[in-house]
């Protein structure tokens, strides 16, 4: 007899399994938002689970900002069935999977704001604003973690927002966010892992922590700041297995080829 | 094209002595072939890939080096590659509403490499976390994605000059496919098979 590792959120998995029929894949959510202009004034558009991320991933790399994003602990009410039905076929005796059941979301803002460093600052709360009224999952605000990086957070707490302390000493880019996320699941009993970060050079900066207790937003801003590039982080919430994915990337600005072809280059350090 | 410091060395002299003197002075080191690449700033034309060992850690990946050439065998030690996106990627192993963050497309991260006495630079690591790994295989077949799955970039290498400009010289495919119980990681159409 297996012996199940029941949290709340298992629980709260279990509870849509049991109450959401199998909804058919929606091919509408692209995972990708767009910005369309027309008369002067901009719309983000986003169709996805996560319609804020998009939204702020695309307003991110449009005007070359640092913005980070962290998911609430979402609950049942938040989840849709989403297993695929021939795989759930083929494997019955299987949990269902789930995923955050927002869909599509936009906004309308004025460019003529973006220009400047308030500006954006008011560009994301609007866009915040407008998504807190717009029946997706979760309530967000705007926290300005320096002059040049904000993040988006959940109006709950999430993990990020615990104090924690590293051993003092030199680490690599790579080493430090791991012993952060270790940190951050001793303190918060909320399992924090690193899901997915850049390869190569990038990860092997160096990062000297004093050793001194900070919240843990604060010390990841800083982990962050020791790369080579200009590094943003998702910490998106995992249901069906109840811990949290941390995960970091060069931040991009979008620009237009030639050929047309939309491309994102690394954003470098003023 | 000559170096910004070759420039400065002469900027002190009277200007049509100094333009003879400079383009002399870069023709004979030009000449001297373990200077040729740096001093005439000549950029390779080709690049190829080895793989050298897992990248270890808390990494389902393959280490590459690359071995950058030209024709006339100049060496480029000291010389900065750098990567970049000569078209989007893709990552078919994608879902929406996953939890490590993929997207339906995939790009390099724009690292930059010093290329030692051999002509060689790297590594460049291409593959995944381990969580990322086991994420994928317990998560995107559920959802819909059945394994193999594979992420593709489309890297664009680049040496600089010390005067800045930098020339395009290698068009590259990296790629990483995920299986039921391996991966297999391949730049350049070098593929290593990797277990977790």
């Amino acid at each position: 007899m297996y012996r199940l590792p029941l949290n709340a959120a298992l629980l709260a998995s279990l509870v849509v399994s049991m109450q959401a029929t199998a909804q058919p894949k929606n091919a509408a959510l692209t995972g990708t938002a767009r910005i369309t202009r027309t008369n002067g004034m901009a719309t983000v558009a986003s169709n996805d689970p996560r319609p804020l991320d998009q939204a702020i991933i695309a307003i991110r790399e449009e005007y070359g900002l640092l913005v980070d994003y962290e998911d609430p602990i979402y609950t049942a009410a938040d989840l849709v069935d989403d297993t695929d039905p021939a795989w759930k076929e083929r494997h019955p005796d299987r949990p269902s999977v789930t995923r955050v059941r927002g869909n599509s979301f936009a906004t309308s803002y004025s460019e003529a704001t973006v220009t400047s460093p308030a500006g954006r600052e008011d560009l994301l709360r609007k866009i915040i604003s407008d998504y807190n009224q717009s029946g997706n999952p979760g309530q967000f605000k705007l926290v300005t973690e320096d002059k040049s990086r904000f993040a988006v957070v959940p109006l709950s707490a999430t993990p990020l927002d615990e104090v924690v302390n590293l051993n003092a000493g030199p680490y690599s880019l790579a080493d430090a966010v791991s012993a952060l996320a270790k940190a951050i699941s001793n303190t918060s009993h909320i399992r924090v892992v690193v899901g997915s970060m850049p390869l190569g050079p990038l990860s092997q900066g160096t990062y000297p922590d004093d050793g001194k207790p900070e919240p843990a937003r604060n010390k990841l801003a800083s982990i962050l700041e020791s790369a080579g590039l200009p590094l943003v982080y998702q910490l998106l919430y995992d249901a069906d297995s109840g811990q949290y994915f941390l995960n970091y990337f060069v931040a991009r600005q979008a620009w237009t080829s030639p050929t047309g072809e939309r491309l994102l280059t690394p954003l470098h350090r003023h | 094209m000559c170096s910004r410091e070759m420039r400065a060395l002469f900027c002190r002299c009277e200007l049509r002595r100094c333009v003879l003197l400079f383009a002399v002075t870069t023709l004979i080191l030009c000449l001297v072939p373990a200077l040729h690449a740096q001093v005439c700033c000549t950029h390779p034309l080709s690049e190829t890939s080895h793989a050298t060992g897992p990248h270890g850690g808390a990494y389902v990946a393959e280490d590459f080096m690359a071995t950058v050439a030209d024709p006339t065998g100049d060496n480029f030690n000291g010389r900065i590659v750098t990567e970049s996106d000569y078209k989007t990627g893709y990552d078919s192993c994608w879902f929406a509403g996953n939890t490590i963050a993929m997207q339906p497309t995939a790009l390099v991260n724009g690292d930059s490499w010093i290329v030692g006495s051999t002509n060689q630079y790297g590594p460049d690591a291409v593959g995944w976390t381990v969580a990322a790994v086991q994420y994928i295989r317990t998560n995107s077949p559920a959802h819909g994605i059945p394994l193999p799955c594979t992420t593709q970039v489309y890297q664009l290498m680049s040496m600089a000059c010390s005067g800045g400009t930098a020339s395009s010289y290698s068009a590259n495919v990296l790629s990483e496919t995920i299986y039921i119980n391996v991966e297999v990681s391949c730049r350049q159409g070098v593929c290593v098979t990797l277990n977790e």
